[in-house]
């Protein structure tokens, strides 16, 4: 048997295998659930989390995974979780209020919750539904150039205006990596190492751009200017689920 | 630099008083009184007398028992040589007296290193018991008996200047000439002059290979001079550098000569050539700490000290540590923190804090490790205690000290406090009942539609260049027309006869304008037939050359961007 075979066999479970746990999703979504209204905060964390590693990617799942960790003490966990939910579900005015509600928990200044630029602007235009206008001018774009008297002039315009208003969802793509300080009082250490010195204490539900990684650290820089590394296990990336 | 000008400084320094130490091995501490029965209208006088080693330290008033201090501290300090050693003494006096009639104590007093003294109990009567003070010679040489009577003027001590003709020398002393590695040296370099002295430094820094060498947190009044006897001669001698020295390995360790650059006053414009002294090289003995303790072993004489900030917190939180060590030693050698291990839970390198100053005794403080411990689980834990080893040179032995064990809980933290009245009080949190979708983003069937439309602005781009300025039906007839339009004969007839050809040339081209197509290209073909149209059928009232060459212009145009 030769060995692209054997991967193709390989593939083929792993993706049976994932198949089959998203099948049991909603029933492992609802056991957390309960776990999670008994006030079992760390089995309900556990239970979401096992749904976010099998690509199960429900806005509900990370609303009520940011609930839970904000009711246990991980409120940057909780932040996390919230811009996750607010990521698939930008319109959510839930996720506006529970986000803005933890920033001021935490103490944290809005820039310091910020994406960024480019983030910030892929956040306005899904809010504002830029795709679907899009969307619309281009189809016109290209109906005007196949109707009996063809407007190319119009079309081109068309076509530009929906790359303007497609430009956030894709430029919004090469933006640095961000991440969220999970945990309180993180330290952010002058080396990639456990024995480190410590700099700081990095602020727990702070938004970091990541510049660089380097096995179990990540390097970043906070928003007062600090820069140095971090464990992985303190920053949790903020990225598309 | 910071020597030269510590050094400069103490030279300037020429009208004070300062303790004095001496080179000798041991010493003593013992107090004396000039009376044991006195009244309250008597004073009497205590006398601390610090011998050797004893005299380059300090010793405070004692408590006083139905006594008052009316005068004092004043220092006198002995110095002689006898064959070849020094011997050295300090007397610190203070004058006292009674409060009321009644039994009176000078506590004992207790100087490191030193046995304690013994209490003196004075007995206090009514009225005066003392003779009376024999009267000062009226006709004596100091008729001020030996005080300066502009020191209270001037504010300021003054001393008899001695005479620029005089001796001067230098010296480096040791606070002890035996210790262990780690053990705090104290080694002074002095000046004892008889002249006057307008600037003092040191030709070369000052070297002390064997040992770490920590600068002296000084006052102001720490570079004063005094009045000393050597081999009965009087000197006026100023500490110029104070170096508090750790030995950092065993054996016989020479501190080399130090050479000083000593500036008379005086001259024929007040400056006199310098003259330079060397002290001598001093050897001290070290010796080895016991085998149990390592190299960088902490030496001297500490307390350890642990603290948590709280004793429950919620899961997530992080308690913050606290590992503090203080005392007198060498603790600026401590660079390795506690090890601090703690089951389920995560600690993070210390933080560490230090308040240290270096004194004539060793560097004294402390030093703190903040730990933060961020336990990963709901429950009881204990911080274990933290053994701390060190070498107490008041007990020549290795002793430990250990922080005691620090208990606290960790519950499940509930969000009551931080989102109050917010939620019911069935549930402390707002779930979603359902996986439900995200929303839709039609971002990547838009990217998808951009690419459509590019292809269609091409598919649309070749179709017009293919059709070129209109649907042509006879190209081979593009240059006949376009040379019956651009004759020159065209205009000179009548306008109908221009027009009729002009007309003739565009249909033989594109064919008859109900073919033509209804783009901007059959647009601009119709808007030219109209004009032509109205040319030929407009009535003779002027002259239309000018409109027909503008419309036989846009003939031409049309047919050259067929060629």
């Amino acid at each position: 048997m030769s060995l692209s075979v054997v991967r193709f066999f390989a593939l083929l479970l792993v993706t049976l295998l994932a198949a089959t746990a998203r099948a049991d999703a909603p029933s492992a979504f609802r056991e957390a659930n309960e776990k999670a209204a008994h006030g079992q905060w760390q089995e309900s964390l556990e239970g979401y989390r096992t749904l976010g590693q099998q690509g199960v990617h429900a806005p509900s799942l990370y609303w009520n995974w940011a609930q839970t960790a904000s009711a246990s003490g991980r409120k940057g966990e909780a932040l996390w979780a919230y811009l996750a939910t607010r990521y698939l579900s930008p319109r959510d005015q839930g996720v506006a209020r529970e986000v803005e509600r933890l920033r001021a928990e935490l103490g944290l200044d809005p820039s310091e919750i910020s994406l960024g630029l480019e983030g910030d602007a892929r956040l306005l235009a899904r809010r504002l539904r830029f795709d679907v206008l899009a969307v619309a001018a281009l189809i016109l774009s290209i109906f005007v150039l196949f109707i009996p008297r063809p407007r190319p002039v119009a079309s081109v315009v068309l076509l530009v205006a929906g790359l303007l208003l497609l430009g956030p969802y894709h430029f919004g793509a090469w933006r640095q990596s961000r991440a969220v300080i999970v945990q309180k009082d993180a330290p952010l250490l002058d080396a990639p190492r456990d024995e480190a010195v410590a700099l700081t204490n990095l602020r727990e539900g702070e938004v970091v751009p990541i510049l660089d990684e380097a096995g179990d650290f990540v390097k970043i820089q906070d928003a007062s200017g600090a820069r140095g590394f971090a464990h992985r296990d303190d920053v949790r990336k903020l990225e598309a689920p | 630099m910071r020597i030269r000008a510590a050094v400069v400084a103490a030279g300037f320094l020429l009208n004070a008083l300062v303790p004095l130490p001496a080179a000798a091995q041991s010493g003593s501490v013992r107090t004396e009184v000039d009376a044991r029965r006195i009244g309250v209208d008597d004073a009497v006088t205590l006398s601390i007398v610090l011998d050797g080693d004893a005299a380059s330290l300090d010793a405070g008033l004692p408590t006083l028992k139905n006594l008052k201090l009316v005068a004092g501290p004043s220092t006198s300090t002995q110095i002689s040589f006898v064959n070849g050693s020094m011997s050295r003494q300090k007397i610190l006096s203070y004058v006292l007296r009674g409060e009321k009639p009644g039994p009176a104590e000078i506590s004992a007093i207790s100087v490191q290193g030193f046995a304690p003294t013994s209490p003196i109990p004075i007995d206090v009567v009514a009225g005066s018991v003392r003779p009376a003070q024999a009267p000062q010679d009226p006709f004596g040489r100091d008729p001020f008996g030996g005080r300066d009577p502009f020191e209270e003027i001037f504010g300021r001590p003054q001393r008899r200047q001695p005479l620029n003709e005089g001796k001067l020398f230098v010296e480096a002393v040791a606070s002890r000439t035996t210790a262990r590695v780690g053990e705090p040296i104290l080694v002074t370099y002095y000046v004892y002059t008889q002249i006057s002295l307008s600037g003092v430094e040191f030709a070369d820094a000052p070297k002390y290979p064997g040992f770490w060498a920590e600068e002296i947190d000084r006052s102001a009044g720490d570079s004063t001079g005094t009045n000393v006897a050597v081999q009965g001669e009087p000197f006026l001698r100023y500490p110029v550098l104070e170096r508090l020295l750790f030995p950092t390995r065993p054996g016989t360790l020479e501190i080399p000569e130090a050479r000083l650059r000593l500036v008379p006053g005086g001259g024929v414009f007040g400056v006199a050539a310098p003259i330079e002294r060397g002290t001598r090289a001093l050897r001290l003995k070290i010796e080895p700490l016991p085998k149990e303790a390592s190299d960088t072993a902490a030496v001297g004489s500490y307390r350890v000290e642990a603290s948590a900030d709280r004793t429950s917190l919620a899961l997530g939180d992080a308690l913050t540590y606290r590992f503090t060590v203080s005392g007198r030693g060498n603790l600026k050698w401590i660079d390795a923190a506690p090890k601090l291990e703690l089951a389920s839970a995560r600690i993070f390198p210390p933080r560490v804090v230090t308040d240290l100053r270096t004194t004539r005794q060793g560097v004294e403080g402390s030093k703190t490790w903040e730990f933060v411990v961020v336990p990963e689980k709901e429950g009881n834990y204990e911080l274990p205690p933290i053994p701390f080893v060190f070498f107490d040179p008041q007990t020549q032995a290795l002793r430990t000290d250990r922080t005691p064990a620090l208990a606290f809980s960790v519950t499940a933290a509930t969000s009551g406090a931080a989102t109050p009245a917010r939620r019911g009080a069935a549930s402390a949190v707002s779930l979603r009942a359902e996986l439900d979708a995200p929303e839709s983003d039609l971002s990547r069937p838009a990217a998808a539609l951009v690419v459509a439309s590019l292809l269609a602005q091409a598919f649309g781009w070749r179709r017009r260049r293919a059709r070129g300025a209109g649907p042509v039906k006879n190209p081979a007839a593009v240059v006949e027309a376009l040379r019956d339009v651009q004759d020159q004969t065209l205009l000179e007839g009548t306008k109908e006869r221009a027009t009729l050809r002009i007309t003739h040339a565009i249909e033989s081209v594109f064919g008859p304008r109900a073919e033509w197509p209804s783009d901007d290209s059959g647009d601009r073909l119709r808007s030219l037939a109209d004009d032509l149209d109205f040319l030929r059928f407009a009535p003779q009232l002027g002259s239309y050359d000018t409109k027909l060459r503008e419309v036989r212009e846009r003939a031409v145009a049309i047919l050259e961007r067929l060629r």
